[in-house]
C-alpha cells in the first residue's frame, strides 16, 4: 500500500515538472544568442537552467569550448565555479560533462596542468575531478 | 537545389549542384566524442544513416568567434534537422590542433570537414539552395575502419613528413 503511494506521488510529480521546451524557433535563437555572451559561471549556470533542451550539437560544442576555456585559466581564477559547485552538485555534473575531446587541447592541457598542480585544501577534491577529466580527454 | 553526401566509410563530403553534377568532394569526419556518444547518442559514436533535412540552405550559420581553429571554422555551420538532436550540422575548425587536427577533432554530434570545403559550399549555396544531406556508410565498424587511404590526397611534390608521425593517419 505504501509503494503504490509511492508510486502514485512520483508520478504526479512527473506530470507536473514541464518537460524542458524543445531547442527549436524561438528557444533556439535565445539559446543561440545567449551562447554569445556566456563570460563566467554565473551566465553559464543560468544558460544550463534556462535552455536544457539546448545541449546538443553546436550548442554544447560552444559550450566545452566556453567552459573550457574559462577553466583553462586555471583555479585561481575559477573561485566562483568552486562556490557554485559547492551548492550544487547539477552543476557541477553539467561542467564535467562538457570538459571533452572536442575542445582545444591547449585548454585541455592547461586544464589538467593548472588543477591538476594542487588547489586549498576545500577545493582539493573537486581539482582532482576537473584535472583528471581534463586528462581523460586528452586520451 | 543543390544537396550533400556524407560518406561514412571514405570520409569524405560532396556537394551536387541542381542538376547533379558533383562540385567537390572534401575529407570529413563524424566523430562523435566518446563520453558524449555513451550518454547523449546511446554509445553510437556516429550518426545514423538517412537523409536529413538542412535549416541553413542559403548560408551557414555563423558565430562571433569563428576562425580557423575555433569550434566551427572560419565559415560557421550548416544546421540539419537530425531527429532529437538539435545544433547537428556540417562545420570545419580546430584546424591547428595538436590532437586530431581538422576533419579528425571530436564533435558532439556535427560531422567536421575543412575550411576550404566550408568556402566553396558557402559560395556555390548561396546560389543553389542546400536541400538535404544523405548520410550514407556511417555504421560503427565501417566508418571507424574505412578507407585510411582517402584520410589524405597527396599531391607529386608535398611534403608529407609530419602525417607519417601523425598517430590518427595510418601510413
Amino acid at each position: 500500500m505504501r509503494s503504490a503511494a509511492a508510486v502514485l506521488i512520483l508520478l504526479l510529480t512527473a506530470a507536473a515538472a514541464p518537460a524542458p521546451p524543445a531547442c527549436t524557433g524561438r528557444t533556439a535563437a535565445q539559446a543561440d544568442a545567449a551562447l554569445d555572451h556566456l563570460t563566467g559561471w554565473a551566465e553559464i549556470r543560468a544558460y544550463a537552467r534556462a535552455y536544457p533542451g539546448c545541449d546538443d550539437g553546436e550548442y554544447s560544442e560552444r559550450l566545452a569550448d566556453r567552459i573550457t576555456t574559462l577553466l583553462a585559466a586555471g583555479p585561481a581564477a575559477n573561485r566562483a565555479l568552486f562556490d557554485l559547485a559547492r551548492r550544487e552538485a547539477a552543476f557541477l555534473t553539467f561542467v564535467l560533462d562538457h570538459i571533452d575531446s572536442t575542445a582545444a587541447s591547449d585548454a585541455l592541457e592547461g586544464i589538467a596542468r593548472t588543477f591538476g598542480a594542487g588547489c586549498a585544501a576545500a577545493d582539493r577534491e573537486l581539482c582532482k575531478r576537473i584535472a583528471q577529466t581534463a586528462r581523460d580527454a586528452l586520451e | 537545389m543543390s544537396t550533400m553526401k556524407f560518406y561514412g566509410t571514405d570520409h569524405m563530403v560532396e556537394l551536387f549542384s541542381a542538376g547533379g553534377k558533383s562540385i567537390g568532394k572534401w575529407m570529413a569526419y563524424n566523430n562523435i566524442d566518446s563520453g558524449y556518444a555513451r550518454k547523449h547518442y546511446g554509445g553510437q559514436l556516429h550518426l545514423t544513416n538517412g537523409t536529413y533535412t538542412f535549416l541553413d540552405t542559403t548560408a551557414p550559420h555563423t558565430h562571433l568567434d569563428d576562425a580557423p581553429s575555433s569550434s566551427f571554422g572560419l565559415y560557421g555551420i550548416l544546421r540539419f534537422n537530425y531527429p532529437k538532436h538539435p545544433g547537428v550540422g556540417v562545420h570545419s575548425g580546430r584546424a591547428n590542433e595538436k590532437v586530431a587536427p581538422g576533419p579528425l577533432h571530436a564533435t558532439h554530434g556535427c560531422i567536421r570537414t575543412t575550411d576550404a570545403a566550408m568556402a566553396a559550399i558557402k559560395a556555390h549555396i548561396a546560389t543553389d539552395k542546400l536541400t538535404t544531406i544523405e548520410i550514407t556508410g556511417n555504421d560503427k565498424v565501417k566508418a571507424h575502419h574505412g578507407k585510411a587511404k582517402l584520410h589524405k590526397i597527396v599531391y607529386p611534390g608535398e611534403d608529407i613528413s609530419n602525417l607519417l608521425h601523425h598517430k590518427y593517419l595510418p601510413v
